[in-house]
């Protein structure tokens, strides 16, 4: 009757005892023997050796047999509980679970069952299975409860929903755009019935608006709870993969004579199921450099006053949108001194460049590929590979570790990660007209700096926030695209937003920001696997790609890149402005181009508008001294622009020549009316006068 | 026909053409009888034209907004959304030596598969399907400066001039049409 159905719940039931099994073992050697503990887990064996006979699953029978045989004789007093034992009851739990992944999904089984049955039988076992990798259960990750295949795609589309509610969003602003326009054309109607008919179609219109913004809104709410949901079912507690850290740092301490208490909180914490794939790996090489490392043996340990048995911690808990994981141990700690001189005779940098880096920083120095302090090769780690393993992870999953280290007392990591990858919080900022979203945990302060925020060390521009100094760098440097974010013409503060990662922090000059946006992470294509100094891309709300900025990638490029040159800049600014900003206002291309070059070859900075309108929309951007404005354009004339600047707070002050061909006193009148300072008649028009009088008015 | 019906409305008018051009051909190779073709796609690229196996091409479209990545080499233009994924786009200019002008509104895309890489190849316009026999197809001319010649099946001569017949297994199977910056 061994069917596959049978056998898929046996194998489902097999993985619950298996697990007991060795929670049980563990906490039996960590809390004593009780025969209470003992009974426990003969029931577990007991169980599978039943169910593996009914289906006819013989080794799985003889090997759980043989098993409970043994529990029984600690249970009644007959063998005792010693370290042994419990290495060969682990090894025979990795073995029944070998056997039951065999039954499972067939292929060949490489260690001898006799072996085990006999060593579980004297107590002694004689060849101990190579190395049953601690790794051997990652299957467990992604065939759990459902088809996580499919819980992706739904993840996935459900994504793009979101997607398609920002695309619906945004067509509702544009009706009503649509509709605003529509108003203005209705004021504009002369004939009242016209008019009539215009208003009650207008009025079905804002009917349709409502409406529809109440069923985006609804929309809205729903993909929320559904992507949210959706997201909830990939979650899976932290415990899921701290269970075979335990086994691995007991087997390492045991290996190498240490004695180690590993206590884990937190299991609950749940967490993406594609996070804790990338964060196994990365903490089974932080736990094997804290045994291999950090904690010293029993004598040096009591040598140095501290107890034999070494300590270490592992923490995980839920943060404000994030998880974070604090592993800190009570070894001998990194030495900075020492990472210096490996990473010197490693050639990872030169002797000044280590000599520059504090003992906070010299510590990262161990997430360099080839770094490794060990001389000599071990299984465990010192191979040289393992932390920038870490450090690749950390960086795929966009996560920040930070390290902490006192020689001589201990050392403390922390994991800074997302709850999820699928979707970031992110900050859309534009850099000369292309949009780049920043995941917003590495964001810790917003900057709008002056010229005197900015000053300069060592050649290189720094600026000073809340009395510390952080490195400037330009994002659109980085990137090769220009000066984004510069200085510029207009008179405004320029932005900078202080970028953190390790503990090190930085300015990087953005141009504008556009907001704070929840961002489904995609990935770029099989042809684009890795580009240096983006992540990945999301889709924006009109449906075009915006990437994803890396910023550990912007920090490697801060460090080697020539900085900015915004004090040059404002310099150059300046010498602009003592002559003046002056916005020229113009609808033929001939006269405003002739006006520009006049005025600029005296030295002062010209801003073009092409019509009344553009000229409101320039004033109010940027800051000016003088208007130069024609009369006659399309739109609102020169009269009723100064007028306008005349109303508003801000240009009241400007001062207004009028340029125009109507000569009439009339026309000279009404100038003066509204506001102008000076009127001149294009008919009279010479460089001379027109020099002159913005010299008469501004200098 | 390896060519999916895309939405947007112009593709349509060239599938049916392809479509056409399909069916003829289908036509006249069962008249001929045992004359045997193949059929690429054809397009424009810096006043030439070149083909392509039709089994390569998965869709032709219009070209979509295209965001540039930066610091990334010259034949990767950017990336574009394409239904939800995000197709990164090959322009094969430079490889073929040829001018790069700017992309103009007739600029069309065709999405590619081959050398275990989807990418979408810019043209200046594709202009259809065409079987071409194979007895016609004639190894590239010698001694062309700088053109590499593993890039081009052949070529054929046709009424408008000579078709390049390019080798996208060899072209896309190069190691620079594939970006791993990180070494991940």
């Amino acid at each position: 009757m061994s069917s596959r159905k049978y056998i898929d719940i046996f194998a489902r039931e097999a993985e619950e005892h298996l697990q007991l099994l060795r929670q049980g073992l563990l906490a039996l050697e960590k809390e004593g023997f009780s025969a209470e503990r003992v009974h426990v887990l003969l029931r577990s064996a007991h169980t599978l050796k039943g169910s593996a006979r009914m289906l006819d699953l013989t080794a799985i029978g003889q090997v759980g047999h043989a098993m409970e045989d043994l529990l029984k004789e600690m249970e009644n007093g007959a063998r005792a509980l010693t370290p042994a034992i419990t290495d060969l009851l682990l090894a025979a739990t990795d073995i029944l679970e070998g056997l039951v992944g065999q039954a499972q999904t067939g292929g060949e089984v490489t260690f001898n069952i006799d072996n085990i049955v006999e060593g579980l039988r004297t107590g002694v076992l004689a060849d101990a299975p190579a190395a049953l990798a601690i790794e051997a259960d990652k299957a467990e990750l992604t065939t759990v409860r459902t088809s996580v295949a499919k819980l992706d795609d739904l993840v996935n589309l459900l994504g793009e929903m979101l997607i398609s509610r920002r695309m619906l969003e945004e067509r509702r602003r544009q009706l009503g755009g649509l509709m605003a326009e529509m108003e203005d054309f209705v004021r504009r109607l002369r004939k009242a019935e016209n008019v009539k008919q215009l208003r009650q179609m207008q009025a079905g219109f804002s009917r349709l608006a409502s409406d529809l913004e109440a069923d985006i809104q609804n929309l809205s709410y729903l993909t929320q709870e559904m992507h949210h949901g959706a997201m909830e079912l990939r979650m899976l507690p932290f415990s899921t993969i701290t269970e075979d850290l335990a086994r691995m740092v007991r087997n390492l301490a045991r290996e190498q004579g240490k004695e180690i208490n590993l206590t884990i909180s937190g299991g609950n914490v749940e967490l993406d199921r594609l996070l804790l794939e990338a964060l196994k790996p990365m903490l089974l090489h932080m736990l094997r450099n804290s045994v291999d490392h950090g904690i010293e043996t029993p004598e040096e340990r009591q040598r140095t006053g501290k107890t034999a048995v070494g300590r270490i911690d592992l923490v995980a808990r839920y943060e404000a949108g994030f998880v974070r994981l604090r592993l800190s141990d009570d070894g001998r700690g990194i030495d900075p001194v020492r990472i210096r001189e490996v990473a010197v005779r490693k050639s990872l940098l030169s002797v000044e460049e280590a000599a520059c880096l504090s003992d906070e920083e010299a510590v990262y120095l161990i997430l360099r590929p080839g770094f490794s302090t060990r001389e000599f090769i071990t299984d465990v780690s010192g191979r040289g590979v393992g932390m920038d393993v870490v450090k690749t992870n950390i960086d795929r999953v966009k996560g920040n570790l930070v390290i902490h280290s006192t020689p001589g007392v201990g050392c403390e990591m922390q994991l800074q990660l997302p709850l999820t990858l699928a979707v970031i919080t992110g900050m859309l900022i534009e850099c000369e007209r292309e949009v780049f979203a920043l995941p917003l945990h590495y964001l810790s302060e917003i900057l709008r700096l002056s010229e005197g925020d900015i000053h300069s060390e060592g050649g290189r521009e720094v600026v000073r926030v809340h009395g510390a100094t952080l490195p400037l760098v330009s994002l659109g440097d980085i990137l090769g695209l220009g000066t984004c974010g510069g200085v510029g013409t207009g008179g405004g503060k320029i932005t900078a937003l202080v970028l953190t990662f390790r503990e090190q922090r930085v300015a990087c000059l953005v141009g504008r920001i556009r907001g704070v946006q929840e961002l489904v992470v995609k990935g770029m294509g099989k042809q684009l696997k890795s580009v240096e100094y983006f992540s990945g891309v999301t889709i924006l709300g009109d449906g075009s790609p915006a990437l994803i900025l890396s910023v550990p990638d912007l920090f490697g490029a801060s460090l080697v890149g020539r900085g900015t040159q915004l004090r040059q800049e404002f310099a150059e600014r300046k010498a602009g402005e003592k002559k003046g900003r002056i916005l020229v206002v113009d609808d033929s291309i001939t006269t405003r181009t002739m006006e520009k070059n006049i005025l600029e070859t005296q030295g002062y900075t010209v801003t073009i508008a092409i019509s009344g309108e553009d000229a409101l929309l320039k004033v109010a951007a940027a800051a000016y001294d003088l208007v130069v404005s024609d009369v006659e354009m399309p739109g609102i004339t020169g009269f009723e622009l100064t007028a306008k600047l005349r109303q508003m707070e801000g240009t009241r002050d400007i001062p207004v020549i009028i340029v125009s061909s109507l000569a009439l006193d009339e026309h000279r009148r009404k100038g003066l009316e509204v506001g102008a300072q000076a009127y001149i008649v294009k008919g009279s028009f010479d460089q001379g006068t027109l020099l002159e009088t913005v010299q008469t008015l501004i200098g | 026909m390896a060519i999916e019906e895309n939405r947007s409305y112009d593709t349509r008018a060239i599938l049916q053409e392809m479509r056409e051009a399909y069916w003829e051909g289908i036509e006249q190779s069962a008249e001929s009888g045992a004359v045997e073709t193949r059929d690429y796609v054809v397009f424009r690229l810096g006043s030439e034209r070149f083909g392509i196996p039709t089994g390569f091409a998965r869709e032709v479209l219009r070209l979509p907004r295209l965001v540039k990545v930066p610091r990334l080499p010259a034949h990767i233009c950017g990336i574009v959304n394409l239904r939800g994924q995000i197709q990164a786009v090959t322009d094969l200019r430079p490889l073929l030596g040829l001018p790069t002008t700017a992309l103009s509104a007739r600029s069309q895309l065709i999405v590619v598969e081959a050398a275990a890489i989807t990418t979408a190849l810019v043209t200046e316009g594709v202009e259809g399907i065409r079987s071409i026999p194979v007895a016609e197809i004639e190894p590239i001319t010698e001694g062309l400066a700088g053109f590499p010649r593993d890039a081009a099946e052949g070529h054929v001569v046709t009424e408008q001039g000579l078709l390049v017949l390019l080798s996208l297994e060899h072209i896309l199977g190069r190691t620079e049409f594939t970006i791993n910056q990180k070494g991940e």
